[in-house]
């Protein structure tokens, strides 16, 4: 990233953030659980990224900055959400989520049952095993965008781990 | 062949076991993503095939199109050319800035001046009254008037004390020679 003097150029852009954006789509419908909305994030995180292209040189690592920004901007989204409609927990959010049919119809039963033991994980590890296990991260950017530290980053992604191994050996004993 | 494949499967059973730790470096999990996803799965290795075919799935998904990159970028352009007109709108507020500033300093210094040309030029007595000539002439001459019709009038008043000073002299007259 050294090559960034001091000015982020549209092909730079093109170059290094656009390609991140399937991972902070990821990411952000990881929180808010509805595509448009995460959509709309990513776009508003691109569009900043750009604008703030000159302090871009300090960051070693644009992937997880953006990540950063894209989880800050994910939980406001969901705080000013909460806040127009009083009363939704967590819980309900989570249940109103309906993956696109689509997507659910591409995976395999035992594929569904994994997305749906990742999705029903505590928050820490749900979204450490996802920043490490589909999006390749390494320990270090996970602790930076998810502000845990180390440690909590490894301990998450062991339980994480242990609890999807008992999950698809229990399906392996029992049958599908 | 037989025994390159044995030793592919009893390194993915090592990295495999290193996952499950959470010791294996990123590298590492990528070459298991890869195995399970292309090659020949043994049986005692099935149950974790879906696993990684999943997250290999997940994180290759496009989501995003062609024509999201596009919105972006159109977006990215746009707002360049709307910072631009906002760098020139600055500009024009920092000339207006400057340029105000100016006009105030100019017109202080000119009032200040005026004041100054006006008191040492012209007579102390003459500040405020009436400029054109003719028409001090005739504020003057209908002053005048006013004040000699006043000065008539009270010259009558006097007339008729006068008759009061015949009066007295007559009497004073009959006085000194009834004395006699």
């Amino acid at each position: 990233m050294s090559r960034l003097a001091d000015t982020m150029t549209l092909e730079d852009f093109k170059e290094l953030v656009l390609p991140v954006k399937n991972k902070l789509f990821r990411f952000a419908l990881s929180f808010l659980k509805n595509e448009e909305e995460a959509k709309d994030v990513v776009q508003e995180v691109l569009i900043k990224i750009w604008h703030k292209g000159k302090e871009i040189s300090f960051y070693n690592n644009i992937e997880a900055w953006c990540m950063t920004m894209v989880k800050n901007q994910s939980l406001d989204k969901l705080k000013s959400k909460h806040f127009n409609l009083p009363g939704v927990d967590d819980h309900k959010e989570i249940a109103t989520y309906a993956p696109d049919p689509h997507h659910y119809s591409e995976l395999s039963d035992t594929m569904k049952l994994i997305e749906n033991t990742i999705e029903t994980l505590p928050e820490k590890q749900k979204y450490v095993i996802r920043l490490r296990d589909i999006e390749g991260f390494s320990y270090q950017e996970i602790s930076e965008i998810l502000e845990l530290d180390l440690n909590q980053v490894k301990v998450n992604l062991f339980r994480a781990r242990k609890k999807i191994k008992h999950e698809l050996l229990n399906a392996e004993a029992y049958g599908t | 062949m037989e025994l390159r494949k044995m030793a592919k499967i009893k390194r993915i059973e090592i990295l495999l076991d290193k996952y499950w730790k959470g010791e294996s470096s990123i590298d590492q999990e990528k070459e298991l993503r890869a195995f399970f996803s292309t090659e020949e799965v043994p049986d005692h290795l099935a149950s974790f095939a879906p696993l990684f075919q999943y997250f290999d799935k997940q994180g290759s998904k496009d989501f995003l199109d062609k024509d999201f990159e596009e919105g972006v970028l159109n977006t990215l352009t746009d707002s360049e050319g709307k910072m631009d007109s906002g760098e020139r709108f600055n500009l024009f507020r920092n000339v207006a800035k400057i340029a105000a500033a100016f006009i105030v300093i100019v017109v202080t210094v000119y009032f200040f001046n005026r004041d100054r040309f006006e008191t040492s030029s012209n007579d102390l007595v003459l500040k405020g009254s009436i400029e054109n000539p003719e028409m001090a002439y005739d504020e003057v001459k209908k002053a005048l008037v006013l004040i000699s019709s006043k000065i008539n009038k009270g010259k009558d008043q006097v007339k008729e004390l006068s008759k009061m000073n015949k009066a007295a002299a007559l009497f004073n007259k009959q006085n000194k020679e009834n004395n006699k």
